[in-house]
């Protein structure tokens, strides 16, 4: 037994996409940190598809750049082909999305979690927990050395007790060709933790001469590029620019110095391609060796990403289904099947990707395969992240039951935060759902739990309008300045955008051209800023896209804030501590148990509990209001009440 | 939670010359000064009038008079609620009340929840916090009636046709949601004529409900009152008494009604349903058989029994026998064929009004239907009141369901982006939902997987 002699303020294990974004925010807010790794060489792998962003999860990409996390400018650094996606649809349904490199992603962020001042990265398995009567002050690994800490924060994605399904093959595994954390699943229950099971899957990657590209539909990348990042003076600054002569800050460049685009100068294609009868037959003849369809696999998989397999026995009138070909990276010639994952045997996998268009040839690489895993139910969290069975315990990522490397991201930077907050003895950091997807991705987790793998929609925010990926900043940034986060520099330009955004805004309402006003004109759906008689032509063109969106929705946002205006009141309705709902008479058997289990922060989380009824939640306010003390009940009146109201209702 | 403003009728129901119907909420004498019109000189509208001062007027929708009203203005501190207060007494009867209720909750209240006025003077300070275990039992009790009410309403037709209407929208929205959040997706899109089809089929569906809702539901409700006693003691002649013509077939031949007959009456102003039972009698008729059986189930639903008795005959067992049967039940006891020598003694301690009555001269009816009034008057009966309010609930969800889904179709036909036509969908699906207590989120991610092949 080895005690390392540093005490940390804030020790996360896991360095994933959960785990760079905690370590990052609790080192940058001032906390003495660590990040234990089982592998340093895999610090922010994407396991998966090496891409960031789409629909809902580019808007969770954008919240966590715009509170002065990493992950926007690691993709805009490493991306290969960037788009901006469903600009038809409106402002808030846009969103953008980027295939990375994947390998240039990791290096990327490990070199910055390295030369981050109080942040030390350590390779090591936890294996356990410490903690003493509730609280946690540390964890031990495998090597018998134990870090002591204030905080912890869990990020374990996919690794505990991780299983790897191809066929009937099954290996242990939290990623193919790494092992699994055995231990720590233990250590959680201990605590106290309810564990569940969940399931996903990743399909093969292909060698890029044995595909006949002509065969397939070519996807080019938007320009100019539409990067992540808000704070696109970082991204063209020497900063990030490695090895590369100082004092160019010229935003003219089309492409980041140091970047992948840089270096390629310019984007890369992906292909777009389908299955083919041939797959369905030979999926339908080889169903049995499925390990999903045998039985073998218990974990609930997600519906939004089905295998291969699923596809085809579920929705057998369709005879083709789409599948992109994504390049994996510029260094390599990995090429990821998205849209086919799989957990049929190796030997079957050989000739199904070969019914794939185009695929006639190809030769698979790295299989596909299914892994199932340990997560923990995200009821047992607070908003805050941090666990209710043992203070100073926080989880985040996969562990909660989610997947998607924004998903974990945007838990990862929250739980940072608020660890961070913990060891300064400041309240924590809670995120509301017409704030961010943060904050709706937080309380559906913690307030609803769920039963597959939780993936964002842009359909689970009530107030999509204002939750939009071109105001994340609008919304968050004054947030990520607040707490430490988000550097001064960055704040000083996000507020001379807010600025001008608002000015512009005033200019065009006084400005008349005829019977109206220029914003009146703007309102208009067929006229454009460009359009606009006497428009300001240095305007950024982030600030001019503001405006539009502005004075486009006036109407419609203002009918989300009345909205607002009713889920806020409901969500400053504090619910004390000292509530204890079994002393609640009338409340039903139901509603009860799941109160007492949840303990919601709020009225408006009790809420969104279901079972819980409008009747359920006048109880709470009343007994609420009747205050701490119990009040004897030999004062019952109800007789008098009844006087008093006749009969109401 | 209370920053809206919150209407309910307050009064039982019953003929009665008046009936309140409050408001309460920071918008209450806006809310009043929206439908009332005052009548002469010093009537004001309610935001004109000073605290605790009554107006004379109309309550006016659309152009339409609604109802005569006096309406008094209460403004916070020193009302019942702590908050601005508006009570209007209209006619007694069931009819003025909700149409005045309707009146208010369309310029912009809130149909209260059950026991929320109490609630809302409990949460101010109005009522001593040691009440709170009773205001707690208020709130409940009345939602469990209200709650019984509902699943009585909504076990039948009503549910099944607006389940089938909130699936029909949930797909709806189902389809445009997918194609917001998988825009990689090869999915069919549905055309624009096809989406206005289902909304306008939507519309027309709710058109057809609201209408039962408006004519049909609420007259054809009222209190469920069971006429029982042994065969031949004129429970037929009662019946057509009570509802001043002949329905029954009379005749002196015992077990004649062989079915039950249901047949509502308006009693003092409130719709009662009488329902003449086929006679107990124990009898091998197999056509008799099937009639006792349905009057045991219609009994077991009533809210109030009237007894018949033959005052001209001494106690039978028989008759011993159903007064055992129903002495858990509101009932009144009526003793028939007064004009006759009386022979019948009742046990003592019955613990219901008795009327004497002789249905061939309509002797006593006038007192059987005070009788009546009074058991309802006295709240021993809650049941219709609760069900009008729940009524006026699912009106009102349906009208704002009706209101978003137009403006979906508009928002469709402007070509106005996928974005704002889900927006208003998806509310016009939330406000139908509600009548059924469901959320779309869940049912609208099944809707889309079960629907479209996804996963990039």
């Amino acid at each position: 037994m080895f005690v390392y002699p540093k005490n940390y303020d804030v020790i996360v294990i896991g360095a994933g996409h959960a785990g760079v974004e905690a370590a990052l925010a609790a080192a940058r807010i001032g906390c003495q940190t660590l990040m234990l790794t089982i592998n340093a060489d895999t610090i922010g792998q994407m396991s998966c598809n090496p891409a960031i962003g789409g629909l809902a999860k580019g808007h969770l990409a954008r919240e966590i750049d715009a509170l002065g996390g990493e992950m926007g400018k690691a993709t805009d650094m490493t991306g290969l082909q960037f788009r901006m996606l469903n600009t038809s649809k409106g402002f808030s349904v846009w969103a953008p999305r980027a295939q990375c490199d994947k390998k240039a992603y990791q290096f990327h962020l490990k070199w910055i979690c390295e030369r981050e001042p109080n942040l030390d990265v350590r390779q090591g398995q936890a294996s356990r927990i410490l903690w003493s009567s509730n609280k946690a002050y540390g964890v031990e690994t495998t090597l018998d050395v134990q870090y002591h800490g204030k905080t912890v924060i869990v990020t374990t994605g996919t690794f505990l007790r991780g299983l790897m399904h191809i066929g009937s093959n099954t290996q242990s595994g939290g990623r193919a060709g790494e092992g699994a954390a055995m231990n720590l699943s233990a250590s959680l229950k201990q605590l106290g933790f309810d564990l569940g099971r969940l399931k996903t899957g990743t399909p093969p990657r292909l060698l890029k001469r044995s595909i006949d590209f002509s065969k397939t539909e070519i996807q080019p990348g938007d320009e100019p590029v539409p990067f992540f990042t808000y704070w696109k003076d970082d991204l063209f600054h020497v900063e990030h620019s490695r090895g590369l002569p100082k004092g160019s800050n010229d935003l003219q460049l089309r492409y980041p110095p140091g970047s992948i685009l840089e270096r390629i100068n310019g984007q890369l294609p992906c292909f777009i391609t389908t299955t083919t009868e041939e797959t369905a037959s030979m999926i339908r003849t080889n169903i049995h060796k499925s390990p999903m369809y045998s039985g073998v696999i218990e974990g609930i998989g997600p519906r939004y990403c089905p295998s291969i397999e699923d596809k085809i026995i579920k929705f057998p009138h369709k005879t083709r289904h789409q599948i992109f070909l994504e390049p994996e990276g510029i260094a390599t010639d990995e090429i990821y099947v998205n849209g086919f994952s799989t957990c049929l045997p190796f030997e079957v996998q050989v000739d199904l990707v070969r019914t794939i268009v185009g695929c006639e040839r190809a030769e698979i690489m790295r299989p596909a395969y299914a892994v199932e895993y340990d997560f923990a139910f995200p009821t047992q969290l607070k908003q805050s992240l941090e666990s209710k069975v043992c203070e100073n315990l926080y989880l985040a990522g996969q562990i909660n039951g989610t997947s998607g490397y924004e998903e974990a991201g945007a838990q990862g930077i929250i739980a940072g935060i608020n660890a961070a907050r913990r060891v300064d003895g400041k309240d924590p950091i809670i995120l509301k759902r017409d704030t961010a997807y943060i904050g709706v991705l937080i309380d559906d987790l913690v307030t609803k739990g769920t039963s597959e793998p939780y993936r964002m929609f842009t359909s689970r925010a009530e107030y999509r309008l204002l939750l939009r990926q071109d105001n994340a900043d609008l919304r968050l940034s004054q947030l990520g300045y607040d707490v430490g986060l988000l550097p001064r520099r960055s704040f000083v330009k996000f507020l001379s955008k807010q600025r001008a955004i608002g000015e512009e805004l005033d200019r065009l309402a006084r400005t008349r051209h005829g019977a109206s006003s220029l914003l009146q004109l703007l309102r208009r759906p067929e006229v454009r800023y460009s359009d606009l008689p006497s428009k300001n032509d240095r305007l950024d063109s982030e600030v001019i896209h503001q405006v539009e969106v502005t004075a486009k929705y006036a109407g419609y946002v203002e009918r989300q804030q009345t909205d607002v205006a009713k889920f806020r009141s409901m969500e400053d309705k504090t619910i004390p501590t000292w509530l204890d709902y079994s002393e609640i008479p009338s409340l039903r058997s139901e509603a009860r148990q799941k109160l007492q289990r949840i303990r919601p922060a709020t009225l408006g989380q009790a809420s969104r509990i279901s079972g819980v009824s409008p009747a359920d939640l006048s109880l709470i306010m009343v007994w609420m209001k009747r205050g701490a003390n119990g009040q004897s009940q030999e004062s019952r009146a109800s007789l008098k009440i009844e006087d008093l109201e006749e009969s109401s209702s | 939670m209370l920053d809206d403003t919150i209407a309910a009728i307050s009064t039982p129901l019953g003929e009665g010359g008046l009936a309140i119907i409050r408001l309460s909420g920071p918008e209450a004498l806006r809310i009043a000064d929206g439908c009332f019109a005052p009548v002469g000189q010093r009537s004001l509208k309610p935001t004109a009038a000073a605290t605790h001062t009554i107006q004379y007027g109309r309550i006016v929708q659309g152009g339409r008079i609604v109802d005569e009203v006096l309406l008094s203005v209460l403004r916070a501190p020193r009302t019942y609620t702590r908050e601005d207060m508006v009570e209007i007494s209209c006619h007694g009867g069931l009819l003025p009340a909700k149409l005045v209720l309707d009146t208010l909750l369309e310029n912009g209240a809130r149909l209260a929840e059950p026991g929320e006025f109490t609630k809302r003077a409990f949460l101010h300070g109005r009522i001593d916090l040691t009440q709170a275990e009773a205001v707690a039992d208020l709130i409940h009790s009345r939602t469990e009636l209200a709650l019984a009410a509902a699943n009585e309403q909504l076990a039948g037709k009503l549910a099944k046709r607006i389940h089938e209407l909130r699936d029909e929208m949930v797909k709806t929205l189902a389809h445009i949601e997918a194609h917001i959040d998988f825009p990689e997706e090869d999915i069919a899109p549905d055309t624009k004529e096809q989406l206005l089809d289902r909304l306008t089929n939507a519309v027309a569906f709710m058109d057809r409900l609201l209408r039962t809702a408006d004519e049909g539901q609420i007259l054809r409700r009222g209190i469920r009152a069971a006429i029982v006693g042994r065969p031949n003691v004129g429970k037929s002649s009662l019946l057509n008494q009570l509802l001043g013509r002949d329905r029954a077939i009379v005749s002196p031949l015992a077990g004649t009604t062989r079915d039950t007959i249901e047949e509502t009456a308006n009693i003092r102003g409130l719709p009662v349903i009488f329902i003449d039972t086929a006679g107990l009698r124990r009898s091998g008729d197999m056509i008799e058989l099937e009639g006792m059986r349905r009057s045991r189930e219609t009994l077991r639903k009533a809210e109030l029994i009237l007894h018949v008795f033959d005052a001209s005959e001494p106690l039978t067992p028989e008759d011993e026998s159903y007064l055992a049967e129903f002495a858990p039940k509101n009932r009144i006891v009526v003793r028939n064929k007064i004009d006759l020598p009386g022979r019948l003694s009742l046990p003592a301690n019955l613990n219901a009004p008795g009327v004497d009555v002789c249905c061939v001269t309509g002797q006593g009816i006038e007192t059987l239907k005070d009788a009546i009034k009074e058991m309802i008057w006295a709240g021993k009966i809650g049941a219709e009141m609760l069900e009008v309010m729940i009524n006026s609930r699912h009106q009102d969800a349906l009208q704002r369901a009706r209101a978003a889904t137009i403006r979906t179709i508009e928002a469709l036909r402007s070509d106005l982006t996928l974005e704002l036509v889900a927006l208003d969908l998806r509310l016009a699906t939330n406000a139908v939902g509600e009548i059924v207590g469901k959320t779309a989120t869940e049912d609208l991610l099944d809707s889309i997987f079960s629907q479209f092949c996804l996963g990039k």
